[in-house]
């Protein structure tokens, strides 16, 4: 052990070995380390702490729900498929089922109507209502 | 007080409750750590809010084959480290000793006279221009009062070189504040 490290360890003992300047400017170095540091964390942060880990739970169910709908869109189509004998090579697209619409645009209309009136009545009254 | 196995195995089935209480028993060490480490005061609450929660997420794999605290400690440190490295700070090596002591000890021209309480935030505001690894190991040591192995298991690091970062931290700071006592008493 070096003069230094001796000197170190004495101070650390309360077994200062003099006044020199060195011994002293350890004293100083030793009760400013003991000392709390300024930062403190906020009264609500164990709160803030748990608030964040519920969020990450809801945000990982609704990710499972969103898989869940998807992989249920993806057999939904497969099964579709297969139980349809639909084939890609013989597929031609056309709005003839649409066709009949045309001799009932009030019809089509009110059906545009509709959704955009269901639409807003989620985003106006379920959706507070809920908390969202 | 709950013991750490029977808190452990309560926050691992979810128990909010008990991790709240294992919060409280740890949150002093960590923003002693996060607090001595990382000088931006808006990024060190949310990092001691991060390093908790990933205290949640990976205390399932906690083996006591040390201290709660001392685990608690090393995911600490790492994380405050890793944010010093994202936010492009070098902390990777310690620097080059004789360069850095002259560089460390050489900018300092004292003249004014201090009071005792000048004197500490002195003392504090030259270990904050310390390398990020002395720090931590200075908090564990003196705020904390882990031995050495503890500190040694919660940074990585061997413990002959705790024992010597320990040392010429100490060292370093000294000769800064050697030269303030020395121009007080003369």
């Amino acid at each position: 052990m070096n003069n230094e490290e001796e000197l170190q360890s004495q101070i650390e003992k309360s077994a200062t070995t003099g006044h020199g300047l060195d011994s002293r400017s350890y004293q100083v170095i030793f009760d400013a380390l003991k000392k709390e540091p300024s930062f403190k964390l906020s009264n609500s942060f164990e709160d803030k702490v748990i608030q964040k880990i519920e969020e990450r739970k809801e945000a990982a169910k609704d990710a499972a729900w969103i898989w869940i709908g998807v992989a249920s869109f993806i057999i939904a189509a497969v099964a579709s498929i297969m139980l349809t004998g639909f084939k890609f090579n013989s597929f031609n697209f056309n709005v003839g089922t649409f066709r009949f619409l045309a001799g009932y645009p009030g019809l089509f209309i009110f059906g545009t109507l509709f959704v955009l009136g269901l639409q807003l009545l989620d985003k106006k009254i379920i959706r507070p209502s809920i908390g969202e | 007080m709950m013991d750490d196995h029977a808190l452990v195995a309560r926050v691992v089935k979810g128990d909010n409750h008990a991790f709240r209480s294992l919060i409280k028993q740890h949150s002093r060490l960590v923003a002693h750590m996060v607090g001595r480490l990382v000088d931006n005061n808006e990024d060190r609450e949310e990092l001691c809010q991060d390093i908790f929660m990933k205290v949640h997420d990976k205390v399932g794999e906690f083996n006591f084959q040390s201290k709660l605290s001392t685990w608690i400690a090393s995911v600490a440190y790492h994380h405050s480290i890793n944010h010093l490295r994202k936010k492009k700070i070098h902390v990777s090596d310690i620097p080059d000793e004789e360069r850095f002591t002259t560089h460390f000890t050489s900018d300092e021209n004292p003249e004014e006279q201090l009071n005792d309480d000048m004197i500490d935030s002195l003392v504090m505001k030259f270990i904050d221009k310390l390398p990020p690894q002395y720090k931590a190991v200075l908090t564990l040591y003196h705020l904390e009062h882990m031995s050495y192995p503890e500190i040694g298991e919660a940074t990585g690091m061997p413990e002959g070189t705790v024992k010597n970062y320990l040392f010429r931290a100490r060292a370093l700071v000294k000769e800064k504040v050697k030269k303030y006592l020395g121009k007080e008493l003369s």
